[in-house]
């Protein structure tokens, strides 16, 4: 094998030594693209504006045909499970598009209602759910508010009236006459005898007295016998009717009591009957209104010690309801505007449980926490009750329980506050359970393509709860007509934004630019906010530099800045190449030795870098090695584009003898991992290059996956690939033989820099595209491929025929060496 | 003010083991608080009870059950001084929460002992028992007879009508000295001041004019025949006036009008003692 390395000297400057090169490769045949296939201007020679503030914006969603009409499906259908899921590009500003085109959509349902909870007097743990016309419940909360602070002075002052006072003194009174009557009747018969009733704490007791003093035991002890027995059969009989008169008190006591109350409620009642007469006639038209302001008077009536204090009859208030009079209020959930023509549109950036379907506070009372129907907040869907909710399904699957309870809301058609804390055990005091509320919504979720469809593959349910997909379009095909749209939505932002105009120059740099971030040059890119940060920082620049206009200087900067501003790792890369820390040659040629093409994307900065593929053979078993693949570097699609390797190898070389080949790939100084398989088709060249001792350009670079028949594939990133090789070769010098190779299918996404059009223009650089591995071999090693000719047999000379004798002279080897082995077993052994 | 002062420095509520309904120690509290005054209270123990308990056949009827059990003094010792800590508890929680200094003791003296003991500046309160049993059992004197006292006694009734409203006073002249400390009482509360006063001469009712005017509430004089003034009289006198307090010299409204009134009124009603010029 000829030493296939040549020597190789560069200056310090990276520049090469231009004496040492040599000049005459020929290319084969193949010539390198024009300039107009390397970059495709944009053609706004028909739209007649100066400035972008000339424009008029473009109608509705802008080359979203598909999702427009799923919108328009999805807002319409009035049926259950028809909501929308958008899918789309992240960048495509999907929940602004969509939000705009609801606002257009004339209601054809009457407007949603207001909703209110109000105390359930019978079950306090139960809120009852009130629905009210558009803007009456704000109304009604004032109505209320109005009631009890007629209330709170009403009934005070009817309970301190004269004639409340007197008819409650003559209830107590003959109460406590009855009761006075018979202790004072047994009190003056024991002291006739000497005895008087004494109040223990804990009850009665009798003792006799002298002097009207309790006689004391010793005083007692010396008395006659048959006074101290006379004394104690006096106490005895004195005991029983003391017993007889305590018997009778509760139930003298019960009837004082039935007695207060009955006037209470009479009171109560005549003092409540006016005002809420008053308020009922205000909301006559609401049965349901009415029904709950009968039961606040009857509340009313039994509690009015909670209007005028503390009285015997009050009872314990409950601390579920907090403040007693707050039993009355009138928690408002959802207000609509009267007369609003829009249905609600609401967006939820943070759909948590409780920000999605409501939650239940607590307040902490003497260390415990307590709730009551004025703490049932509002969630989002009772806000969008009616109308439209729109929610981001990464924030939603993020959040925990919100997935389950937004479909179990859709499933049962109503809102039913859930508790999160009792979901996860977190607290087992009393709640709520608040009356559901009749869900009437739209829900419109926004995401990735892979969000969804992963969703959709875990989750069976999501048909049924989502059934209108409206998938939203990358980019839109390039013509004369959609660069003029596409120019009138950069307006349409720029204005949104309130930005400086940009000029037509502009506009057009703009444009494509969107073909650049489209990856392709027949394309335009949909995804809004790259756009929008362009536009931005382009008029950041124009205002630096004192313009009203932006100008396409401006555009340019504003592109160069942002790349700067990313390509710290580019750089570095860049500049190990150029200090030969990583091997990359750009003149010269090499056996079984190639620059590769690879792109990096980090933080959504992408960069091309060439990478040395080598490869070395020897006989073996027909087995081709990548090395990134044994080492567990090499993604499967990589590994993948090597196994195809063997496949074409088989088909194509040695039909009449086995493969014998060993055969090792690697990208040189790769050291993390490897994906994809834009490379097989430069590690083909390199394992052609190695099995027929044809040396490869190194001035070349290349990129494109092959398959089995030797056919050369698109890939992606073309534009940066060619960019990042074009980079070392200037930083080097630019000797007009270096080049790219691209596959033929990705010359409709050019779209490269202006500097590398201008250099190819020049001639100092060329991209040449490719569609088969024949031709691709013929530019780098200026020999032909070779065709079988009608014997079967590559022509002499050929590259082909260079390998088919080597794969046969390994075919040979290693039949020579099985021979030895069966003919001497022992020596094959050792 | 007219350089007097009113000297009063404390409340000593009178109390028993029977029941103190909130609202009127409330209403007590506010009192003292409107005056700037300590409270002091005072528990009666009835010293009958001690001596029940050194007799063999003594039992009691508990009201819980209700049942009969013998009466053993050591059980008995202890069950007065639950009772009297749970007054003592009650007394601290209601007035505790005011900006009050306040004293509870457990008086085992008489009545009559204790009230003896008063300083110049105190007001006796007491309270008239709301439980007919109280009355009945009552170790303590009735009412009108408790107040034997010759400093300022608040006999306050049961139940209370109102808790808001004008104080009035009840005074046979113009310096009497129920005007001041009603005065006193009515700005601090924010109240008005009803005065109830014998038709008084041209001069006077000038000189009144303009002390008037110079006071921080609104005063109205009604004209009143405080002589021999009936619990009745004052009641027809105020009517519609819906007063919250009434405040008089007791030098002026006998002690047992002065209670009666207030059970008639159900308003608490103050009576000053001497006051120092």
């Amino acid at each position: 094998m000829p030493d296939a390395r040549m020597d190789y000297d560069r200056n310090l400057d990276g520049v090469p030594a231009a004496a040492e090169e040599r000049t005459d490769f020929p290319t084969a045949g193949a010539e390198p693209l024009t300039p107009e296939r390397l970059y495709r201007p944009a053609d706004l020679s028909r739209l007649s504006f100066a400035t972008t503030a000339d424009l008029v914006p473009p109608e509705g969603l802008v080359g979203q045909q598909r999702a427009r009409e799923a919108i328009a499906l999805g807002t319409r259908i009035a049926k259950p499970g028809f909501n929308l899921f958008v899918i789309g590009s992240p960048d495509a500003h999907m929940q602004g598009a969509v939000k705009a085109l609801l606002r257009r959509i004339e209601p054809r349902r009457p407007p949603p209602c207001d909703w209110v909870y109000v105390n359930n007097f019978k079950e306090a743990n139960k809120p009852a759910a009130i629905s009210l016309p558009p803007g009456r419940s704000l109304e009604f909360r004032d109505a209320m508010r109005e009631f009890i602070d007629d209330l709170k002075a009403a009934l005070p002052a009817v309970f301190e009236s004269e004639d409340y006072q007197t008819r409650r003194a003559a209830i107590d009174q003959r109460f406590q006459a009855k009761q006075a009557s018979a202790f004072s009747a047994l009190r003056d018969k024991a002291a006739e005898k000497n005895i008087t009733i004494l109040r223990t704490p804990m009850g009665f007791a009798l003792a006799p007295i002298a002097n009207g003093q309790v006689v004391t035991p010793e005083e007692f002890n010396a008395w006659p016998e048959p006074k101290r027995r006379e004394a104690q059969e006096t106490i005895a009989l004195l005991e029983k009717e003391l017993e007889h008169i305590v018997m009778q008190i509760p139930g003298w006591e019960k009837e004082r009591r039935e007695e207060v109350r009955k006037l209470n409620r009479e009171t109560a009642n005549f003092a409540v009957g006016q005002s809420i007469e008053e308020t009922k006639a205000r909301f006559a038209d609401l049965p349901r209104i009415l029904q709950h302001l009968d039961a606040v008077r009857s509340d009313v009536v039994e509690n009015v010690g909670i209007f005028v204090g503390k009285t015997e009859d009050e009872q314990p208030s409950d601390p579920r309801i907090g403040n007693p009079l707050d039993r009355y209020e009138v928690n408002v959930v959802v207000s609509q505007t009267p007369g609003a023509s829009a249905l609600p549109i609401v967006e939820e950036p943070h759909p948590t449980l409780a920000n999605l379907t409501g939650s239940i506070e607590y307040v902490s009372l003497h260390g415990v926490l307590v709730t009551n129907f004025r703490l049932i907040k509002a969630g989002a869907i009772h806000r969008a009750n009616g109308g439209f909710l729109l929610i981001d399904v990464r924030n939603l699957l993020m959040e925990p329980f919100s997935w389950p309870a937004l479909k179990r809301a859709l499933r049962q058609r109503e809102i039913k506050i859930e508790d999160v804390s009792r979901f996860v055990g977190l607290t087992s005091t009393v709640s709520l359970e608040p009356d559901p509320i009749p869900l009437d919504l739209k829900v419109i979720l926004f995401g990735d393509r892979v969000l969804y469809y992963l969703l959709a593959a875990i989750d069976p349910e999501v048909g049924d709860y989502f059934k209108v997909l409206a998938d939203f379009e990358d980019d839109l095909d390039r013509s004369r007509e959609s660069e003029e749209v596409h120019a009138r939505l950069l307006a349409a932002i720029v204005a949104r934004e309130q930005l400086r105009p940009f000029d037509r120059e502009a506009v057009a740099l703009v444009v494509e630019h969107a073909s650049r971030i489209a990856d392709h040059a027949g394309k335009l890119t949909l995804r809004i906010a790259p756009l929008k940060d362009l536009l931005a920082e382009a008029d950041f620049w124009a205002a630096e530099s004192g313009r009203a206009v932006v100008s396409r200087a401006d555009v340019q900067k504003a592109l160069e800045a942002k790349e700067g501003r990313a390509s710290r790792l580019r750089d570095r890369a860049r500049e190990s190449i150029l200090q030969d820390v990583a091997l990359i040659e750009t003149s010269g040629e090499r056996i079984g030795q190639i620059n590769g093409l690879s792109v990096i994307e980090l933080g959504g900065f992408r960069f091309g870098r060439p990478t040395r593929i080598s490869c070395r053979i020897r006989p073996g078993t027909g087995k081709v090695v990548d090395i990134e693949r044994e080492v567990e570097l090499g993604g499967p699609i990589h590994s993948k584009g090597v196994l195809i390797l063997s496949g074409f190898l088989a088909g194509r070389y040695a039909l009449d003898v086995p493969m014998s080949l060993f055969a090792s790939l690697v990208f040189e100084q790769s050291y993390a991992g490897v994906e994809g398989d834009s490379a097989s088709s430069a590690e083909l060249y390199a394992l052609i290059s190695a099995l027929s001792d044809c040396p490869l350009r190194q001035d070349l670079a290349v990129t494109g996956s092959v398959n089995q028949y030797g056919e050369i594939q698109a890939i992606g990133g073309v534009n940066e690939k060619i960019e990042g090789f074009f980079d070392i070769c200037r930083a080097r010098g630019l000797t007009g033989r270096q080049g790219v190779v691209i596959p033929k299918a990705n010359v409709q996404h050019l779209m490269l820099r202006g500097d590398v059009v201008e250099a190819c223009a020049a001639g100092r650089f060329a991209v040449y595209a490719v569609s088969a591995i024949d031709e691709g071999i013929a530019l780098l090693t200026g020999r032909p491929a070779g065709a079988r000719d009608p014997d079967g047999a590559f022509p002499a000379g050929s590259v082909n025929r260079l390998v088919e004798d080597k794969l046969r002279a390994f075919a040979h080897v290693r039949q020579a060496f099985a021979s030895d082995r069966l003919a001497s077993p022992g020596t094959g052994a050792k | 003010m007219s350089g007097r002062r009113l000297d009063l420095t404390r409340m000593v509520l009178a109390l028993s083991q029977g029941g103190h309904d909130r609202e009127r120690m409330d209403a007590i509290g506010e009192l003292a608080e409107l005056l700037h005054l300590e409270i002091q209270g005072l528990l009666f123990e009835d010293p009958g009870l001690r001596a029940l308990a050194g007799h063999t056949f003594a039992r009691e009827l508990r009201t819980i059950g209700p049942a009969w059990s013998p009466v053993e003094a050591t059980r008995l010792a202890e069950e007065m001084e639950g009772a009297a800590e749970a007054l003592r508890r009650r007394f601290f929680g209601i007035f505790g929460r005011r900006r009050l200094k306040t004293h509870f003791e457990v008086a085992r003296q008489s009545a009559a002992a204790a009230f003896g003991t008063l300083r110049p500046g105190d007001v006796l309160v007491l309270v008239e028992p709301v439980d007919p049993v109280e009355l009945a059992c009552s170790h303590l004197a009735p009412l009108p007879e408790s107040a034997e006292t010759a400093g300022a006694v608040l006999i306050v009734p049961a139940p209370l009508v109102r808790r808001r409203g004008p104080v009035v006073a009840i005074a046979a002249e113009s310096g009497d000295s129920s005007i001041e400390l009603a005065l006193t009482i009515a700005a601090a509360a924010g109240e008005r001041l009803i005065v109830l006063s014998p038709p008084a001469r041209d001069a006077e009712r000038a000189a009144s004019a303009a002390e008037r005017s110079l006071m921080p509430v609104a005063v109205e004089e009604i004209p009143f025949e405080v002589a021999r003034a009936r619990p009745a009289d004052i009641a027809s006198r105020l009517a519609g006036v819906n007063e919250r307090l009434i405040v008089a010299s007791r030098t002026r409204l006998d002690r047992t009008i002065g209670a009666a009134a207030a059970s008639l009124l159900r308003v608490p009603v103050l009576l000053t003692g001497n006051t120092s010029d």
